[in-house]
């Protein structure tokens, strides 16, 4: 769901941070959230259990570079985690431009992780979408933790696909790696949004 | 504005023949009524303009509804929609002749043309379904035109996202922030379409089927991944023929109650190999991919002695979850090649990323403060902490030259990790750092930088790559200093310069020296407005030991410099501890601490710190000064050690913030214990500290915890 404002000159993006339940996409957002200037960020709406689960979505509106006269914007969601809440994770999904898959490194999680990149194939391709075709970046948090697995299986388990995207190493929590996995998501659904607009163009002037 | 947004085609739209279903109905029901009541819907108009007004209004909707249409699908798709408006005429005309009322000449198959409405209005509602269709193509986006007070481009259906194919021959080259995968084949520059190289005595990739794995035991179903082939069809035969060991200790107590007529460890003592038990190595390997690796009870039963069994076999079988035990992985994985593991697809690869800065960057890290390094105040000379200072090095950065290191050995721990080869940063991918010194820089680099031990033993080029990883913003300078003693090894790369950072340290010596009870203390972060800083013992400091100093910016691998500082202290810190801390009753920063009663509010707040196990909260009064500090520590812990404690480091925070750097936390790190001491940022000589400690599984969430409970306390 790109959305482009001509008259304003702006172009919406939609990242969705995607992963099993408890491991870090809303940690991912507060952090952006607590950190990118008071100028660059709305307010992050966070509908919460009361143990702190993500019971629907959450969603931080964040605007950042101008990219050819044009202001970038993006629209951070997480999605519930948990198995039951599979519904909502397919509506948030929809119009997705760009997916933060976050992982938790502990070995004891390492099969949610696969159980939910799976079920994010599945919801994509619910709305015709590819995860071949769609930008989208692996970050492992957790990483301070003393039982976590090797990023080298870490990526055979869910970044072994036929193309191989960035992982990232972080700890939510306190924001190693939050905002290396955010500017690098950004950044390929920036390139992949203007070169599309750059081919829109090129057909109409054709 | 447009909105734009990826959907199913129109065709696969229930809701779209929703809509043509219930437009037939409408049509039904007019004809009817027409039919029944006599009113003939026929136009005055020439018969010859009639029948050509049809295909000329399907022709301009399809123009306008359907964009970017081909000449040959728009004259395609108006010949369609006509042939169905003629066909639905026909039809009509023959319904109307059987109920016999319609005063329309024009009747049943004779009836040819068929008249212009109602055809006319229910025969263009095909279009919202077959829109799609007529277009020809599938659609990426859906255009939906909304209001716009400007002039608006208007957003036709675009083909479909251009995905970044691996078949492009413009690589890009990869964010400077990112960690990229790695390509199989570096030297050669050409991704390896082969399966991973195998071990010796390499095969074909054999079939399931010859190899059937042992019962019990469904065959994993790679993780949607067509193009990877599982694990035990690439693997060599020799590997596959090595089976693997997990301890029997990890799976003990799957076992159902009873099964046993002797204790565990007695089982333990009595398989083939005590204590561990043997799994095939094809099994695992099939699984592996799974995230979860399970075996049946016939794979290990053969392992067990049959007496020991108190049930039969089939009893345990039948009673274990699922009819399975669950492996532990963490003992499996280790035991796997690395390149069995590494192998994969090729990098992603996105024109044009290169054009796009990284668009957010935290707060505080965008414009680094310029300040000047002002002159050590006179207090903070005079200070009980007046060590002298070795600062040779400041002069020889200004004038370009090498600092001088005659001074300085290195511990065993630094030496160790000189291991890695030293053309590091130059075979790395473009990274922003300016080193200063080789030598210093590369090994304090290497400390500093997080450490990928799995790669480091197994693939040189990706552990090089895990050091030249950007992990720290801008460039890294390097000092070496000295105190009472103790060699300061300090790096930088953030805001926060590396003297700024010596002289922490040497501030906080005594902190990171000193035991207090049962905090023994091996490793320091202090948290600030312009990054954090890391003090971590290297040796004895009562002796000639040194400290590591990481200076991290604001949003740099703050917990990977932990980490890694942590693994080049290695076990040496715990010599830090046995430095007693003498004259505590002489130190003029003793403050006389008076014990009150908590209010209701700090009770509610031990309440939610649930990371760090039981605590008690305590609040005590410092007399001179008026301020509280509350404590939130394990029962019976010495409150008013750590107490003491806090109101150091707090002094050290008052005398640094002199200097230029401000802190307002310190996170010292006592084994699995944490205790996070918060100040406020504001500069009030009334504000409360607020002491949180404990032992914890969760660190990042206990500093979450203590940074809510701090700003639940007014502290800021």
């Amino acid at each position: 769901m790109s959305i482009i404002n001509y008259a304003k000159r702006e172009i919406s993006f939609k990242i969705v941070y995607y992963g099993a339940g408890v491991v870090g996409k809303t940690a991912n957002l507060q952090y952006i959230h607590q950190w990118l200037p008071d100028a660059n960020r709305g307010n992050l709406i966070s509908l919460a259990t009361g143990d702190e689960r993500t019971l629907f979505f959450d969603f931080l509106p964040v605007s950042a570079v101008s990219v050819r006269n044009f202001t970038a914007k993006f629209q951070l969601y997480t999605v519930p985690g948990q198995v039951c809440y599979n519904m909502t994770r397919k509506l948030v999904l929809r119009g997705v431009d760009g997916v933060v898959f976050v992982a938790d490194s502990q070995w004891d999680r390492l099969r949610d992780n696969v159980e939910s990149f799976r079920n994010l194939q599945e919801n994509l391709k619910e709305y015709d979408y590819d995860l071949d075709e769609t930008p989208y970046v692996i970050q492992y948090n957790k990483r301070d933790l003393p039982n976590v697995a090797p990023v080298a299986y870490l990526d055979f388990l869910v970044n072994r696909r036929a193309r191989r995207v960035p992982s990232f190493e972080a700890v939510a929590v306190d924001g190693t790696g939050v905002f290396d996995t955010l500017n690098t998501v950004s950044r390929m659904v920036l390139a992949g949004g203007f070169a599309r607009e750059e081919e829109e163009a090129t057909h109409e002037h054709a | 504005m447009n909105r734009r947004r990826r959907a199913v085609s129109s065709a696969r739209r229930s809701s779209a023949w929703l809509v043509v279903a219930g437009g037939l109905v409408l049509y039904s029901v007019a004809v009817v009524i027409f039919a029944l009541t006599g009113i003939s819907p026929t136009l005055l108009l020439p018969w010859w303009i009639a029948q050509a007004v049809p295909p000329l209004v399907y022709a301009l909707l399809i123009g306008v509804c359907v964009r970017p249409v081909s000449v040959s699908r728009w004259l395609g798709g108006t010949g369609l929609l006509w042939a169905i408006h003629m066909l639905l005429g026909i039809l009509t005309a023959g319904v109307v002749a059987s109920i016999g009322a319609w005063s329309v000449d024009l009747s049943g198959v004779e009836a040819f043309p068929p008249p212009l409405i109602p055809e006319i209005l229910w025969v263009p509602l095909l279009l919202i379904p077959l829109r799609d269709s007529i277009a020809g193509h599938r659609p990426a986006f859906t255009g939906r035109r909304v209001k716009s007070h400007e002039t608006d481009r208007k957003m036709a259906p675009t083909p479909a996202r251009q995905a970044p194919t691996a078949t492009t021959a413009h690589v890009v080259a990869p964010s400077s922030d990112a960690k990229w995968p790695q390509r199989a084949s570096r030297d050669s520059g050409e991704e390896p379409e082969a399966p991973p190289a195998q071990p010796s005595g390499a095969r074909t990739p054999t079939p399931l089927a010859s190899n059937p794995m042992p019962s019990g035991v469904a065959p994993a179903q790679p993780i949607s991944q067509p193009s990877a082939p599982r694990l035990d069809e690439t693997a060599g035969e020799e590997m596959l023929n090595t089976p693997m060991r997990i301890s029997f200790d990890r799976i003990a107590s799957q076992f159902p109650a009873g099964a046993f007529n002797v204790p565990l460890a007695e089982v333990s003592a009595s398989l083939p190999e005590p204590g561990h038990l043997s799994i095939p190595s094809r099994l695992v390997l099939a699984q592996l991919a799974e995230g979860l690796v399970q075996a049946g009870w016939d794979v290990i039963a053969s392992q067990i002695p049959e007496r020991l069994l108190a049930v039969t076999s089939q009893e345990v079988a039948e009673q274990l979850t699922d009819g399975r035990l669950t492996l532990p992985l963490d003992e499996l994985v280790p035991q796997v090649p690395l390149d069995l593991l590494t192998s994969g697809g090729k990098p992603v690869q996105v024109n044009g990323i290169e054009r796009f800065p990284a668009p957010f960057q935290p707060a505080g890290s965008l414009e680094p403060p310029v300040r000047e390094e002002p002159e050590p105040p006179a207090e903070w000379m005079a200070s009980p902490s007046e060590w002298p200072l070795v600062e040779e090095a400041d002069s020889d950065r200004d004038t370009g030259e090498l600092p001088v290191l005659e001074d300085v050995e290195l511990d065993e721990t630094l030496t160790r990790l000189d291991e890695i080869e030293p053309e590091t940063a130059s075979e790395a991918e473009p990274v922003a750092m300016q080193l200063q010194d080789t030598t210093t820089s590369e090994q304090a680099m290497s400390l500093s930088e997080p450490e990928m031990p799995v790669h480091a033993t197994a693939h040189p080029e990706t552990a090089r790559d895990a050091l030249a990883e950007p992990r720290t913003h801008g460039s890294l300078d390097v000092v070496v200093g000295s105190a009472e003693g103790a060699k300061i090894l300090a790096s930088s790369s953030s805001s926060l310069g590396v003297d700024a950072a010596v002289a922490v340290a040497k501030l906080l010596l005594p902190v990171l020296g000193t035991t207090r009870g049962a905090w023994t203390t091996n490793q320091i972060t202090l948290k600030g407005q312009d990054g954090a800083l890391i003090l971590t013992p290297l040796g004895s400091l009562a002796g000639d030991g040194s400290v590591l100093v990481s200076a991290v910016p604001l949003g740099g691998s703050l917990a990977l410099a932990e980490i890694a500082a942590l693994r080049a202290a290695g076990t040496s810190t715990a010599v830090v501890a046995a430095r007693a801390r003498d004259g505590a009753s002489d130190d003029p920063l003793d403050a006389d601490l008076l014990e009150t009663e908590p209010t209701s509010k700090v009770y509610r707040t031990a309440a939610s710190l649930d990371a760090l196990g039981s605590i008690v909260a305590t609040t005590l009064h410092i007399r001179e000064t008026g301020r509280d500090l509350h404590l939130f520590l394990p029962p019976e812990s010495d409150v008013h050690d750590i107490a003491r404690l806090a109101c150091e480091i707090d002094w050290a925070f008052i005398a640094v913030g002199r200097l230029g750097p401000r802190f307002h936390a310190a996170v010292l790190r006592c084994g699995a214990r944490r205790l996070i001491i918060r100040m406020d940022r504001r500069d009030t000589a009334d504000s409360s500290i607020i002491i949180v400690g404990g032992e914890t599984a969760r660190p990042g969430l206990a500093c979450r915890q203590a940074e809510d409970a701090a700003l639940a306390l007014g502290v800021r």
